[in-house]
């Protein structure tokens, strides 16, 4: 892909100098709100150096599936098969001591077999009774891997387990147990007996992230590393409890008026049939992202503020957040592809647009 | 909020102050020699207290214009506090959320806090030099405005260039009364009605002319035209043609060039000299002499008088030309006519006694016309202040309209020379008639011989005739030379 001369770099990493340069004073006893958060501080850390043990590179990949999930939100992981998606959930599940469950969508799965049935079973006395056999979904992290391949009637059985995290059979409605996380994946390269997913699915990711082939000497360190074992060899290190907990605390963090409005403009900018619509929308693009993404942005800039050790959330919060909460929810047009500019790319120049 | 942000609002809101005061001053001083250097182009003078106040409202307007763009609130500090130190946004959410008492913003707030304390206290000079830049140039402008001196331009080499300042000039009540006065003494003259009509004209159209003049140059010029009109009047009416039409009735031809000559003389010397002459005449009669001899007698008073005329007010060359006409045409008649000493005696004294009268009234009317432009042209330059300097060039040749001049009479001069307003002059080795010695002598000696006579009664001569005199033989014996 050639790269356009627009392309703007966002800041993805944390601040890790700045971190590092606060006065840590031991000697003062701290409140229940500091200690929460210190805790927070350190599940996160132990969250990467578990995964980091099954997953070789992918730092930003980490990050943003642990803020994803801090967040309350799904997350569709796109890569060519190889490079670590399932891994990467697996060893997720076992770092957060969840149940797991996984889903190999393929184009003759039914709705029923991800949900579940009513199946007649016999009990002890004989008599025939109608039992609802939970399907894989009934987990607090489900993996559904290569999603597309599922027809859109399957894929459609998940649009109320992602959003609502409750399931309806016959009559009879279940809720599902929080946190309650997928992490959907799809191969960018097998197109053929692939079904797309429609944008209202699309918009209930709270992220996409796209897993690169790694570089470097990561291919060598991934097989040195599967020489020793295939199987994940993350501990657990939090609970569910803890994760909720690290939810309610994310949510409290302050966002000023500036940056909330920095965050709308961007979504805002999105669209090109608006009046007043940015340059970028009305060249590049052909429809804009939801409301969602705003709500998207904003949550999770709080989860990521204080995972980089901040207790507000800041522009360089937003404008990291934009590419995976974006790039799913925007559609861009000819004039994008005939100038050989990615999604992620136009997603800069809108950054930059909003920023003035 | 604690401390630190408040110490730093307050550096803040020092260095806006400072630059407020600077560029407000700045501001005013530039105003201040704006508005100085305006005025001193229009030569208009203020008071000090409007100086004063220009410079302080346009201070109070700088400052007020500039509080507008330095003056910073709270959240405009906390903004560029995060976008210079690169504190992601903790100062402003901590000015934002300054009264939310949240576990975790509190949380927050400390953690601004502690970051707020590394930041260095340092006024910033750099940007504070810009207004200290300008303060500098405003002083610069302002004193620029004050000393540097302004020039009008001056075409004018002329070393006689009188002229005045632009001073302003009004036509009171004192100007109308003196003009009313004087056209009122010009009514009630003796001069000819003429005369009267015309100055009392001229005096009118000048009332009329000075009440739309405001500059004093434009009142002189205006004034000093209107003398020169009033001074051609008498020059216009004061010919020759009444003294000629009141001598016309003698049958003596020389009397025409007599006339000519008598319309430029002082009529007491005129006077005296037609007494002279009789009285000559009339010791001659007491005594009895050959008529060749009293004619000789009658020739040589004549040429006396007239000569003694015509040296005592000579201004023009036409008199010495007039005076030989006069000469030569009285020896015609002694030499033509053969009349007997009673004959001649009786018909001089009817000549005369008739024309006496009639030359007096002529003479005495033409000298009241003088006297009358003479007066006016004073009185106009003593009410209207003009100086000496600035008084028109009055030109007095008393040359006449009318009445003929030597050429008239006959004269033709090969060699021309000497003062006159026409071209004839005289060369110094022309001969013209000497009525002392009663021989022809050459126009050069000639002029010495009165120059000397001149000389001897220069005592008792006005220190203005006197130069008179020096002028007009200087410029005669320069003529000469130049012959």
């Amino acid at each position: 892909m050639k790269k356009n001369k627009n392309t703007v770099e966002v800041e993805t990493a944390p601040s890790e100098e700045l971190q590092a340069e606060l006065p840590v004073d031991e000697t003062v006893v701290s409140t229940d709100e500091e200690i929460r958060v210190r805790a927070f501080g350190e599940a996160v850390k132990r969250i990467k150096n578990e995964l980091r043990k099954d997953v070789v590179g992918q730092d930003d990949i980490v990050d943003n599936v642990i803020i994803a999930i801090v967040a309350g939100g799904n997350v569709l992981l796109e890569g060519v098969p190889g490079v670590g998606k399932t891994r990467l959930v697996r060893s997720l599940s076992k770092t957060l001591s969840l149940p797991f469950s996984r889903i190999q969508f393929t184009p003759d799965l039914m709705p029923s077999d991800v949900t579940g049935t009513n199946v007649i079973e016999k009990d002890e006395n004989g008599k025939l009774n109608s039992v609802f056999r939970r399907g894989p979904i009934f987990a607090n992290l489900v993996l559904a891997d290569e999603i597309n391949r599922a027809t859109p009637k399957t894929q459609s059985a998940m649009l109320e387990v992602m959003q609502e995290h409750k399931i309806t059979v016959g009559n009879t409605t279940y809720k599902l147990a929080e946190p309650f996380f997928v992490l959907a994946t799809e191969n960018p390269v097998e197109q053929d007996g692939t079904y797309p997913l429609p944008e209202a699915q699309m918009d209930r990711f709270v992220f996409k992230l796209v897993m690169k082939f790694p570089t470097s000497s990561e291919p060598a360190d991934i097989v040195k590393m599967t020489q020793i074992t295939l199987d994940e060899t993350a501990q657990t290190v939090i609970d569910g409890v803890t994760i909720m907990e690290m939810r309610q605390l994310a949510s409290q963090v302050p966002v000023i008026d500036d940056v909330l409005n920095f965050a709308i403009r961007l979504v805002t900018n999105t669209h090109p049939e608006i009046d007043n619509a940015s340059n970028t929308a009305s060249k590049y693009i052909k429809y804009g992202a939801s409301p969602r993404a705003a709500q998207a942005l904003i949550t999770c800039a709080k989860v990521r503020a204080l995972v980089n050790g901040r207790y507000n959330v800041s522009y360089a919060d937003i404008e990291a957040l934009a590419r995976p909460v974006l790039r799913h929810r925007i559609k861009i047009n000819y004039n994008a592809v005939n100038e050989h500019l990615t999604v992620d790319e136009v997603i800069d120049l809108l950054v930059k647009e909003s920023k003035k | 909020m604690k401390n630190e942000f408040k110490k730093i609002q307050s550096q803040f809101h020092k260095e806006s102050i400072l630059k407020i005061i600077t560029g407000a001053l700045a501001f005013g001083l530039t105003a201040l020699g704006v508005v100085v250097f305006l005025l001193r182009l229009k030569e208009i003078a203020l008071s000090y207290l409007l100086y004063v106040a220009v410079f302080l409202g346009a201070t109070l307007v700088g400052g007020g214009v500039l509080t507008l763009f330095l003056y910073k609130s709270e959240k405009r500090i906390a903004r560029r506090i995060d976008e210079k130190y690169h504190l992601h946004e903790s100062v402003q959410t901590m000015v934002e959320y300054k009264h939310d008492d949240s576990a975790i913003v509190q949380m927050q707030r400390a953690d601004a806090e502690r970051r707020l304390e590394r930041i260095p206290r340092k006024f910033e000079w750099k940007r504070f030099w810009q207004y200290l830049v300008l303060l500098v140039l405003a002083v610069a402008i302002f004193l620029c405005a004050v000393l540097v001196p302004l020039h009008k331009d001056d075409t004018d080499d002329d070393d006689d260039d009188t002229t005045p300042t632009e001073q302003p000039f009004a036509l009171t009540d004192y100007h109308r009364l003196a003009i009313a006065n004087l056209i009122e003494e010009v009514e009630n003259s003796q001069a000819e009605q003429t005369e009267r009509e015309q100055i009392v004209d001229i005096l009118e159209k000048l009332l009329v002319d000075l009440e739309t003049v405001t500059l004093q140059t434009k009142m002189k010029s205006t004034v000093t035209a209107s003398m020169l009109q009033v001074d051609g009047v008498a020059d216009v009416l004061n010919t020759c043609d009444d003294i000629y039409k009141t001598l016309s009735i003698s049958e003596v031809a020389c009397v025409d060039a007599f006339a000519v000559m008598v319309a430029t003389t002082d009529i007491q010397l005129l006077n005296d000299n037609i007494a002279t002459f009789k009285k000559r005449f009339e010791n001659d009669l007491k005594q009895s002499s050959a008529v060749e001899t009293l004619l000789d007698e009658f020739v040589g008073t004549a040429r006396a008088g007239l000569t003694l005329a015509s040296t005592t007010v000579l201004n023009t060359d036409a008199l010495l030309i007039a005076t030989k006409a006069v000469v030569d045409g009285m020896e015609s008649v002694s030499q033509t006519t053969g009349a007997t000493y009673e004959e001649l005696h009786t018909a001089i004294d009817t000549e005369t006694a008739q024309t006496k009268g009639g030359l007096e009234l002529a003479l005495s009317q033409q000298h009241t016309n003088r006297r009358l432009t003479e007066t006016v042209i004073d009185i106009l330059q003593v009410t209207f202040e003009i100086s000496d300097i600035d008084m028109p060039d009055f030109n007095n040749d008393f040359l006449f309209t009318s009445g003929g001049t030597g050429e008239e009479n006959g004269e033709e001069n090969g060699n021309d020379g000497g003062l006159s307003s026409d071209e004839k002059k005289y060369g110094s080795d022309d001969e013209i008639f000497d009525p002392d010695t009663g021989t022809y002598k050459k126009y050069g000696d000639l002029i010495v011989e009165y120059q000397g006579y001149i000389n001897e009664i220069e005592s008792k001569l006005s220190q203005e005739l006197r130069e008179y005199y020096n002028q007009y033989f200087d410029h005669l014996r320069g003529t000469q030379d130049n012959e």
